[in-house]
């Protein structure tokens, strides 16, 4: 010390030492918050930015998992993740009911295509009692069930993307749905007996015990919507291809044909549009969830795609199954008989019944190619 | 305060100094550092409570805590070269507090802040008729009053003064070192000290009046 420095005051100093805040001491929550950040300074070897000169082996201790947690519990933390649940309820919602049901979930339905050819289609699931005058209506969940075998294309039309209408703008002349569903029952009653003439039993008895699997509905939508549910499965079933890989029922020359197109396109086998069409146009038609009409051949106008056009359908998902393949011709540039779909007014699918097979061109470009015998091909030009 | 830091670890047992015991608790000796803490906790806490004074006193945990935190970060810088753990403590400290207080805008202006060479001038008549602690040691009444007033008095002061006493005074820091500890010549660390106990004594001349020595031999 220098040695002009001021000298200690004794008398201050006796003063400080008897001043009431000498024997203060920090609060213990204080010291133990200090003493345990002590500790942490060794459990971390790096705290608060402080660059560590040698790593050293840190000191365990025991950290409970709500004092882990405990910074959820900050303001910051704890409203960020209360706004992202907030967020993602909303959003939940949001997609719950701006979804259209049957071809948003057709949109969803990314590993179907394989399942449309390979598998018959699932049971739908129960029904409200339906009225007994009338048909019964597919329930909602059958429409579900439908719709999760949609296919990608079915995504890319289904989402009804305008399209110029070109030269035939579809109008609809009826708008029955009612009518067309009564008098749906006679023809899918004997297209699937027809159906299940062909199955074998073993698959029909699978498919049965399948339906018994599913959650057992009441005792007069399961008698209703069996027999669709029959049909369904027995439509996948035809359209399915045989157990060899072969195209079973396809004549030689056809084969041939659409090996030599496969070949010549690097096409390979699509799963079947009608199949498709036939699964979704009668649902949405019995559910009412959506109204279809089409135009065979040379009809003036548009019309109710009815029973008998869903039983046409069926014919041509057994006359074809097997034989689609993707091709990117539109046409073959020959005059063709022409089928066209609409949903909701919305074109949906267009069918060209060539000399030497059936191409289906679908709005969103896709173009699938099934070769086909002549005479098979005479016997779907008659509507 | 638990039981176990009353026992000193193994590095304090062997080397009761605080720079060994930095060492062992930058070297990973938890226990020293709880040793470290007992034997300044108190006299910091004080410091950093007068320092503060009656309007920031709600600070006073906060600064003491943050100071303990930023030896916990420093603890492999220090080496004890520098200044004694004591002085860098509580000029860890002192910092702190200055920061609040200008945080808060309570730090007092430093109008009367002595430039290095003025003359030391007395802002009243110093009052000297103080008895002697060994005189007086009985009498805790009448020093239980006089620490209550020098409370009041430290109130008055400057914070640089203030600092300047308390480390001088309280914790018997050598003026040179209080000077490298703040980063301020040593004139000017001189001056603060001689300033404070000027007003220091004036005020608590000014509240002792003469029935209140009554203890005077």
């Amino acid at each position: 010390m220098k040695a002009d420095a001021p000298e200690h005051d004794e008398f201050l100093r006796a003063a400080l030492r008897h001043a009431p805040d000498h024997a203060l001491t920090p609060p213990s929550g204080v010291s133990q918050t200090i003493l345990a950040a002590a500790r942490r300074v060794h459990l971390n070897p790096r705290p608060a930015s402080e660059p560590a000169a040698a790593p050293r082996a840190p000191v365990r201790r025991h950290v409970p998992w709500h004092e882990r947690m405990q910074w959820l519990l900050t303001p910051r933390w704890a409203g960020s993740l209360a706004t992202g649940l907030v967020g993602a309820l909303v959003l939940g919602l949001w997609f719950e009911q701006d979804l259209p049901g049957p071809t948003v979930s057709g949109e969803r339905g990314g590993p179907i295509a394989h399942s449309e050819s390979t598998a018959p289609a699932a049971p739908p699931a129960p029904a409200p009692a339906p009225p007994a005058t009338t048909s019964p209506p597919a329930p909602p969940a059958q429409d579900s069930a439908t719709r999760s075998t949609g296919t990608p294309e079915q995504a890319r039309q289904g989402g009804a993307a305008p399209r110029p209408r070109g030269d035939a703008a579809p109008k609809r002349t009826e708008k029955t749905p009612d009518s067309a569903v009564a008098a749906d029952t006679p023809p899918k009653a004997e297209a699937e007996s027809a159906l299940r003439r062909e199955v074998p039993a073993a698959r029909a008895a699978t498919n049965e015990a399948r339906m018994q699997a599913a959650p057992a509905p009441a005792a007069a939508p399961e008698a209703a919507t069996a027999p669709r549910r029959a049909a369904d499965a027995a439509a996948a079933r035809a359209d399915s291809p045989g157990p060899s890989g072969t195209l079973p029922d396809a004549p030689p020359a056809a084969t041939a044909k659409l090996g030599a197109a496969a070949s010549a396109t690097g096409a390979s086998a699509a799963a079947s549009p009608a199949l498709t069409l036939w699964r979704r146009s009668t649902a949405e038609s019995t559910a009412r969830s959506a109204i279809w009409t089409w135009q065979p051949g040379d009809a003036p106008s548009p019309r109710s795609f009815d029973a008998d056009a869903q039983a046409w359908l069926l014919r041509l998902v057994q006359a074809a199954r097997g034989r689609w393949i993707d091709v990117a011709e539109v046409s073959n540039g020959q005059a063709a008989t022409e089928v066209r779909w609409w949903r909701d007014d919305q074109p949906h699918a267009r069918l060209r019944i060539e000399s030497e097979g059936l191409r289906w061109i679908e709005p969103g470009g896709r173009i699938r190619y099934a070769p086909m015998e002549p005479a098979a091909l005479a016997r779907l030009r008659g509507f | 305060m638990n039981d176990a830091l009353r026992l000193p670890p193994a590095a304090a047992q062997a080397d009761d100094d605080d720079v060994a015991l930095m060492a062992a608790f930058a070297a990973g000796d938890v226990r020293a550092f709880e040793w470290l803490y007992q034997r300044h906790h108190a006299a910091l806490y004080r410091f950093v409570r007068r320092l503060l004074g009656r309007t920031a006193a709600a600070q006073a945990d906060e600064v003491f805590q943050d100071t303990w935190l930023r030896v916990l970060q420093s603890k492999e810088r220090y080496d004890g070269r520098g200044a004694q753990f004591r002085t860098w403590l509580f000029t860890l400290a002192h910092n702190r507090a200055i920061d609040v207080l200008r945080r808060s805008g309570r730090e007092q202006p430093l109008g009367d802040e002595p430039t290095e060479g003025d003359p030391f001038e007395p802002d009243g008549v110093p009052w000297d008729h103080w008895p002697r602690p060994d005189e007086a040691i009985d009498n805790q009444v009448f020093w239980r009053r006089a620490g209550a007033r020098l409370l009041e008095c430290l109130e008055q002061l400057p914070s640089t003064q203030k600092t300047a006493f308390l480390l001088h005074h309280e914790d018997g820091v050598a003026l040179d070192e209080i000077s490298r500890a703040l980063g301020i010549h040593f004139e000017t660390a001189k001056s603060r000290l001689r300033y404070a106990l000027s007003k220091l004594r004036t005020c608590m001349g000014a509240y002792l009046d003469a029935a209140s020595l009554r203890v005077r031999p």
